[in-house]
């Protein structure tokens, strides 16, 4: 697995397409055709899940459920272990004649130790795989983008290795309502150059 | 019989967006303003009373020996109860993949929040020096004191502040999709910004929809047991003392379905008027209150039943202490028109339910479910307060009656929570629209199949 | 006249704060005292540098003294902390203490600090200067002083007594009278008529194995506790198939003796006469004791009283001669005393367990009665009255009409502890110096000479009564140290001397006087001076005339009305003190007020609705002789019907600003031919209703194992049958090794007079702040100690059986597992440990303390309440924190002693001793119920009570293992009365 910084400046240095389309069909049809003719179908940005495309762009499972689980064991430990460490170790004293390990009154806590940490694992272990936050990418530049969280399906497709014209055509012809593009770059953010490269233009239907 | 659906008609993407997010641009409305405002007025309220307490101590309130806990430990475990719906409804409804929940999940998770919030109040005001409320805490101090684990008040303050982590955790994982949404469809760049720091960067991918949906639901899957845990833990504060009336191995379930029930009570009590102010009809149908009252209706014959264990339990032990409270002291104590409260809120007026025709009228659940509230409210009461009142040693028996400090303080909880509930409704798409608008998808696709 | 009064206030305000350096001044100034110094003449203020002799600072001294109370000295032992007294304790080996003392005593010494005390002379209300005083003293009359009167309370001084002579000499046509509102002794005038002389009753409990008290609370004698230690030896069944004594009582309300009584019959006041006389018709068997009178009393019994009378007559005649004791209350009649007397002679028991000795407070000492007085004061024949202490104007029959009487006479002085009711009418006023203030002296019950030490010098510059005595004497000014001295020692062989702190000393040149002298201050008392016990030849012609004028006496029909002492106030004088005011009055567990109490039939009678005692209680006007008065009635399970009885001593409207508002005064109800108990009144509700504060609401035990009972036949019979109590309990806990002493306490339930002196002892010693009426109604009263009385038997002949409930310091406590910050655990030798400084408050240790014992410092008592302010402060145990506001407090088996002992017997390399420490509660207690000690530390009679069948654990069941252990009330009931 991948530094996921290390990873994003990767996938940024690469030259790519932002295609918008309508629905989610034609983007998951524009989708497998790209892939079928050997294009690199990087990412799709949708304004809800669409299982399909995830398939097509991130077929492998996410490694999260095993840091979760990780997580909770390294919470079950310290809770049982702090609770053995204050009232069994550092400082034993006699409670109202209860034993200084007490195991039955330590489970509820390391029961919402283990959750608390699983939790907290899940929450940050998701943000830092997906690179978040992130609030000025470069996508956020694509224009119409604000509509991938409404009603558009915009697919990000790699740009290396074909010609920039015949893939745009491409796209076009596969229902893209518009296509934006970024050149390859060495520094990700902030660069002046991340216009659309050609003018949108409004599907022939 | 035809099924009411959970979404009705077939709105397209743009439109649930545009319904979904439109209050949050329109300009407030002046009911919205009024009861922003009154809620807010009891809001401080509620901290006056609270730097009060402070400044003078607790014996401002009506507790007294032998009834250490009253009011304070009362609303603690009501607000943690009802607390419990938003995330059970998000949960285990997720992993039951119950699809009528996306509609109400949202605010119902808010509500869990904020009810939290009101109960977090309680533990550390109620304390004779609050000021060292920390000492619960197992932190390396320089009088090498820590806490006692076997006292089931840690055990509280870990369940609480995980639960609250967790769902906190659980409703911002859920609402960056929709901050998302609302973001982009902000109409000027300060709110665009505002909300473009809390969506972090969202821009629906799937490369990270694959992560998140992980996440969601490792999340909802933890979530589940720590919902049925939080209020064992909560009764374990009873149930692990030996006062009669409070010593009981069924306090756990019956805690969690009683929590559940009042919840899903809390949750009718505000998805009735919510639904009707912002026309979300189509959207908050009645097959969802039909379906809450349903489960009200179970937790609360969960609830009778553990009323009729405890009852068997007294009467079968054959101790005198413990037959005297639950024979005596609930029936005709000092209090014991709470206890009737209870009992008519809790057993009978939840048979209402048993008739679709009540679950299904907006009005008639409300009614039903606020009497429910009211109903779990006297039952923490009477379950506190009438047990202490009435305990082994005889020679201490003696009433409770709360002070007006201690009504405020309640009062204020329920203008505070109001008052964050309403800014939620206001300034959150309070009806998460990705899960919407999949959800929309989906009833799609089965309408062509 | 502004500007003046301006300055008087100034003055007040400033007075009112006993500053630090007033406060060094005294102290360094009393630690002078402690060598014997006059407090006359001003001392050197010494700094801390040069420690005073006798004192170390973070040491306790301790000082023998007596405090008199109705005149009568009883030896306590005060403990002073840097020259202030903070504790007071009975001394172990004067007689009317053995070591005990009861609420009064433990209470002194906050009033030593009572800021509401007089500080000033005044004169017409207006400040005014000792030598003002003085010079008015000096020649209050001219002439032979026959409009000269003195007014004082009866006592016992031998010193007080010297100076009223000494008065008599210098005025012989003056003449004196000595008055107390409530009697504190048995009228002499009974053993005057059958005897010959006029003697005090002397009763040895401790060989009677019946006892009759006829209107008689002997066990709570205010300045004798041996008649409750006697009693107790006597009582206290030590193995199954022990003896034990029966005790009957014929009272009108419920005292502490008759809660304890095997057989009770609640009978008006009035009856006891005709219960007395037919005890005698039955028991005297000599022809001339036969008369009509006799007979027409005793005819004249119901069917209760005639079947008890039958009883008791078997039951007295089955016993040996002198086996038995009848007792008759100073309430009654002296010719009830006599018949009770005829009573003993009838039953052998004079020389046995009746002789009599010289009557210590000697009440022919004064020349005229109150009313005598009063008359005298109406008609002008008095110029000059000096009320020496008491509170006449409050106290006298309302029909002498004192305060009119009193305006009569052109200047009066009134010298008192209080500026009260009394300084108000009088032209002077004097403050007087606290007993533990002054030199002084007293005869205890027995005679025995006591001393009265002072312990620290006059708060407020007062003086003693003796003082004030000698300047109308014209008697010089020595001092009362001097005056002391001279009447131990020949007079002649006394020198001034310095002391190695520069202050004078009174010594003697005989090393013999001086060494005895110093015996006496250090023992407090001289045990040779006790009365030689006399057995006096009965004149049996006496009874007859009794019993003629009683049958004469119209014996009163209709309501009777019930004059009582105060359990906590007395007869008025305490009215002012917080623990008092506070203290949970025995068996009815009131405070804050006093009430008409009545028996529910006559309650029902009257159309007196019945109420909780939490709720607010119905108001009566009780009406008698035209006079009435309004009070709240509690209705009172086993109080005799036809009787409504009261407790004086409230309503007080002096000074005190504590007293004034608590109560009502019951004294306007009472006349100067009724002083006890009158008939004829007459109750009429009133439509208001009153709060009052009970510490106990409930007086049934609902079937739970808290405080047993059983009969002496059925623990013959069943000697196991606590056996359930104290039964090992499964447990899947660890055995905890304790390490040291293990700390416990054996109550025994049987001898527990629920007299209450425990619970100020631990006030006292704890530092344990008062909350106020409001707070006690809330459920909120702070003390470690309470004394529970649940009811035995049924309602109309109610007994009680008391149980001190502190912590029990369970083992494996309730409270320990449940506190979230360790604030409560468990020390290696076993005691159940509160650490205030760690405690957040939560109050989940007193849910889940089933003995309900720990207090909860709702607010910052000591300044939310006002008693806990000002010079009272000074009282506190400097070993004891004063606890904050939000923490939890309870009992800690005072364990400040523990760890004092602890670091004495390591500086001496030892071990504890057993018996070298004993909690507060179980020092006061007067019979010993409570007893404190180390289980390790074998023979103790903590330990041996334990191994008795009938011992247990309260509340076994609940698994806590308590260390405290009770030992069963046995009763010994007349089977043929039950």
């Amino acid at each position: 697995m991948l530094e996921p910084a290390k990873r994003h400046a990767r996938e940024l240095a690469r030259p790519v397409f932002y295609a918008e389309f309508a629905s989610d069909t034609a983007a998951v049809d524009a989708a497998r055709r790209l892939v079928e003719r050997g294009h690199g179908v990087l990412d799709a940005f949708t304004p809800r899940p669409v299982a399909a495309l995830e398939e097509l762009v991130a077929p492998e499972r996410s490694t999260l459920n095993r840091s979760v689980f990780v997580g909770g064991l390294i919470g079950a430990c310290t809770g049982l272990g702090i609770e053995w460490a204050c009232n069994a170790w550092d400082y034993p004293l006699n409670v109202g004649g209860r034993p200084p390990f007490a195991l039955p009154a330590y489970i509820p806590i390391t029961f919402e130790a283990m959750v608390l940490f699983a939790s907290l694992t899940a929450f940050f272990g998701f943000l830092h795989r997906a690179g978040l936050p992130w609030l000025a990418h470069p996508a956020f530049e694509v224009p119409g983008f604000e509509r991938a969280s409404n009603d558009r399906f915009f697919l990000l497709v790699e740009r290396a290795g074909a010609n920039d014209e015949e893939l745009q055509a491409l796209l076009v012809e596969l229902g893209a309502l518009s296509v934006s593009g970024t050149p390859a770059r060495e520094t990700p953010r902030r660069d002046p150059d991340a216009v659309a490269v050609t003018p949108n233009t409004e599907p022939a239907e | 019989m035809i099924e009411t659906p959970v979404l009705v008609g077939a709105p397209s993407d743009a439109e649930l967006t545009l319904a979904l997010t439109r209050s949050v641009w329109q300009p407030p409305r002046k009911a919205w303003l009024a009861l922003l405002g009154l809620s807010g007025l009891f809001a401080l309220g509620l901290f006056a009373l609270i730097a009060y307490t402070f400044s003078e101590g607790v014996g401002l309130w009506g507790n007294n020996i032998p009834v250490a806990w009253a009011f304070a430990i009362i609303n603690f475990v009501w607000w943690i109860g009802i607390g419990h719906a938003g995330t059970f409804i998000s949960a285990v409804l997720l992993l039951l993949e119950q699809s009528w929940r996306t509609s109400i999940n949202r605010f119902a998770e808010a509500m869990t929040l904020f009810a939290v919030v009101q109960a977090g109040i309680f533990p550390l005001i109620h304390l004779g020096r609050p000021w060292f409320a920390y000492w619960l805490v197992p932190y390396p101090a320089t009088m090498e004191l820590w806490p006692n684990f076997k006292s089931a008040l840690p055990w509280d303050a870990a369940a609480v502040s995980t639960y609250f982590t967790v769902s906190l955790l659980f409703w911002y994982l859920g609402l960056i999709p929709d901050l998302a949404v609302v973001r982009d469809a902000a109409p000027g760049i300060w709110r665009r910004r505002i909300y473009g720091v809390f969506a972090l960067g969202w821009r629906g991918s799937a490369r990270h929809l694959r992560h998140y949906r992980i996440a969601y639901g490792m999340l909802a899957g933890l979530a589940t047991p720590l919902v049925l845990s939080v209020h064992s833990v909560v009764s374990s504060d009873f149930a692990i003392t030996i006062l009669p009336g409070w010593h009981s191995t069924l306090f756990p379930p019956y805690f969690v379905a009683g929590a559940i029930f009042s919840g899903f009570a809390m949750v009718t009590t505000l998805m009735v008027p919510i639904r009707r102010l912002f026309g979300l009809e189509h959207v908050i149908t009645t097959r969802h209150l039909d379906n809450v009252a349903k489960f009200t209706l179970l937790t609360g014959l969960i609830v009778d039943f553990s009323y009729l264990c405890e009852f068997y339990i007294a009467w079968y032990s054959g101790e005198a202490p413990e037959y005297y409270t639950f024979f005596h002291a609930f029936i005709t104590g000092p209090n014991a028109g709470i206890f009737w409260t209870a009992m008519v809120c809790n057993v009978l007026v939840p048979q209402l339910y048993w008739f679709s025709a009540v679950r299904r009228h907006p009005i008639a659940t409300l009614c039903v479910a606020i009497l429910v509230n009211v109903g779990m409210w006297s039952e923490r009461f009477f379950l506190i307060v009438i047990s202490l009142e009435r305990e082994y040693s005889v020679s201490a028996w003696r009433a409770y009656s709360p002070t007006w400090v201690d009504w405020g303080i309640f009062a204020g909880t329920l203008g505070f929570f109001l008052f964050l509930f309403l800014l939620f409704i206001k300034y959150v798409p309070f009806v998460p629209v990705s899960e919407v608008k999949e959800l929309a998808r989906e009833l799609a696709e089965e309408g062509h199949a | 006249m502004a500007d003046q009064l301006l300055q008087i206030r100034r003055r007040r305000s400033q007075e009112d704060e006993l500053t630090r350096r007033r406060f060094l001044e005294l102290v360094s100034a009393s630690a002078a005292l402690a060598s014997g110094c006059s407090p006359d003449r001003p001392e050197k203020i010494l700094p801390y540098t040069e420690n005073p002799r006798d004192v170390t600072p973070g040491v306790s001294t301790y000082y023998a003294t007596s405090l008199l109370i109705d005149g009568f000295a009883t030896g306590l032992v005060a403990t002073t902390r840097e020259g202030r007294p903070v504790k007071i304790e009975g001394n172990p080996a004067h007689p009317a203490s053995l070591g005990a003392t009861n609420v009064w005593h433990q209470a002194s010494v906050l009033e030593l600090y009572d800021p509401d005390r007089g500080r000033a002379v005044s004169k017409r209300g207006l400040p005014a200067t000792w030598d003002a005083l003085d010079a008015f003293l000096a020649r209050p009359v001219t002439g032979q002083g026959e409009k000269l009167r003195l007014l004082l309370e009866p006592t016992s001084s031998p010193l007080v007594h010297a100076l009223v002579s000494a008065v008599k000499q210098r005025f012989p046509a003056s003449k004196v009278t000595f008055y107390a509102p409530t009697p504190g002794q048995v009228p002499g005038a009974a053993a005057r008529a059958l005897f010959g002389a006029t003697l005090a009753p002397r009763w040895d409990l401790s060989h009677a194995d019946v006892v009759v008290a006829l209107d008689a609370d002997f066990l709570a004698t205010p300045h004798d506790l041996r008649p409750a230690r006697d009693f107790a030896t006597r009582r206290r069944v030590r193995a199954s198939d022990g003896a034990m004594n029966r005790l009957y009582v014929v009272e009108p309300s419920v005292s502490v003796t008759g809660s304890l009584a095997d057989v009770r019959l609640a009978r008006p006041a009035r009856r006891v006469q005709l219960l007395a006389a037919a005890l005698l018709a039955a028991l005297d068997k000599r022809p001339d004791a036969s008369n009509g009178a006799l007979t027409r009393l005793a005819g004249a019994l119901d069917d209760d009283e005639r079947r008890f009378v039958a009883a008791l007559v078997k039951d007295l005649a089955s016993r040996a001669p002198g086996a038995t004791l009848v007792l008759a209350g100073e309430r009654q009649p002296a010719e009830v005393h006599v018949l009770a007397y005829a009573l003993n002679v009838a039953l052998g028991n004079l020389g046995a367990t009746l002789s009599f000795s010289e009557q210590a407070v000697p009440e022919t000492a004064g020349d005229q009665d109150l009313p005598a007085l009063a008359r005298e004061m109406h008609a002008g024949a008095v110029d000059a009255l000096l009320v020496l202490g008491g509170n006449p104007a409050y106290d006298a029959p309302a029909d002498l009409g004192w305060t009119r009487a009193l305006q009569a006479v052109p200047v009066s002085l009134f010298a008192g502890l209080y500026a009260n009711e009394t300084a108000r009418a009088a032209t002077w006023y004097a403050p007087l110096a606290h007993p533990f203030e002054t030199w002084g002296d007293g005869r205890a019950q027995d005679g025995t000479w006591s001393l009265v030490q002072p312990l620290i010098r006059s708060l407020h510059g007062a003086r003693s009564v003796t003082e004030l005595l000698a300047i109308v004497a014209g008697a010089p000014r020595t001092g009362d140290y001097a005056r002391l001295r001279s009447a131990f020692g020949a007079p002649r062989g006394e020198v001034r001397r310095l002391d190695e702190s520069g202050a004078e000393r009174l010594e003697h040149t005989d090393p013999a006087v001086e060494s005895a002298w110093e015996r006496l201050l250090a023992r407090g008392f001289d045990e040779s001076t006790a009365f030689p016990r006399q057995v006096p030849e009965p004149r049996p012609a006496a009874v007859t005339d009794a019993l003629t004028r009683l049958a004469a006496r119209d014996a009163g029909s209709g309501l009777e009305l019930d004059f009582l002492r105060s359990p906590t106030v007395h007869d008025g004088r305490f009215a002012n003190l917080s623990w008092l005011l506070e203290l949970p009055a025995p068996i009815v567990k009131l405070c804050w007020d006093n009430a008409f109490f009545m028996s529910p039939a006559t309650a029902a009678r009257l159309g007196i609705p019945a109420v909780e005692r939490s709720e607010p209680h119905p108001v009566v006007e009780v009406s008698h002789e035209s006079r009435s008065v309004r009070g709240p009635v509690v209705v009172l399970d086993g109080h005799a019907d036809d009787t409504v009885s009261v407790w004086l001593g409230y309503g007080r409207d002096g000074d005190e600003r504590l007293a004034k508002g608590v109560g009502f005064d019951a004294y306007r109800l009472r006349t100067n031919d009724a002083p006890s108990f009158a008939s004829g009144a007459s109750v009429k509700l009133r439509p208001e209703r009153y709060p009052l504060a009970f510490t106990q609401l409930e007086e049934r035990q609902h079937e739970r194992a808290l405080a047993l009972t059983t009969t002496l036949a059925a623990y013959r019979a069943h000697p196991d049958f606590t056996a359930e109590h104290k039964r090992p309990l499964p447990s899947i806990l660890p055995e905890y090794r304790f390490e040291g002493p293990a700390w416990a306490m054996s109550i025994d339930l049987t001898i527990c007079s629920g007299c209450s002196a425990c619970v100020v002892a631990c006030q006292a010693e704890n530092n344990v702040l008062v909350v106020g009426k409001e707070q006690v109604r809330n459920g909120r009263v702070m003390h470690w100690l309470r004394v529970d009385s649940y009811r035995v038997g049924s309602a109309k002949s109610a007994r009680f059986v008391h149980q001190p409930m502190m912590c029990q310091h369970c083992g494996d406590a309730p409270c320990e597992y449940v506190c979230p910050v360790n604030a409560t655990v468990h020390s290696p030798d076993g005691l159940n440990e509160m650490v205030y400084n760690r405690c957040v408050g939560t109050r989940f240790c007193s849910n889940n303390c089933p003995y309900k014992v720990r207090r909860f410092n709702w607010f910052d008592w000591s300044v939310h309440e006002r008693a806990n302010q000002g010079s009272v402060e000074l009282q506190r145990n400097p070993e004891v924190s004063v606890r904050e506001r939000g923490v939890m407090e309870k009992c800690t088996y005072c364990v400040q002693r523990i760890r004092a002992a602890e670091i004495r017997a390591r500086i001496e390399r030892r071990e504890i001793r057993a018996g070298e420490v004993t909690s507060a509660c179980a020092q006061a207690c007067p019979t010993q119920a409570i007893r404190f000690g180390s289980l390790t530390h074998g023979a103790t009679a903590m330990v041996e009570w334990r191994a008795e069948p009938r011992s247990y654990y309260a509340l076994h069941e609940t698994g806590a293992r308590p260390r405290t252990m009770y030992l069963a009330r046995v009763d010994n009931p007349n089977p043929e009365l039950t």
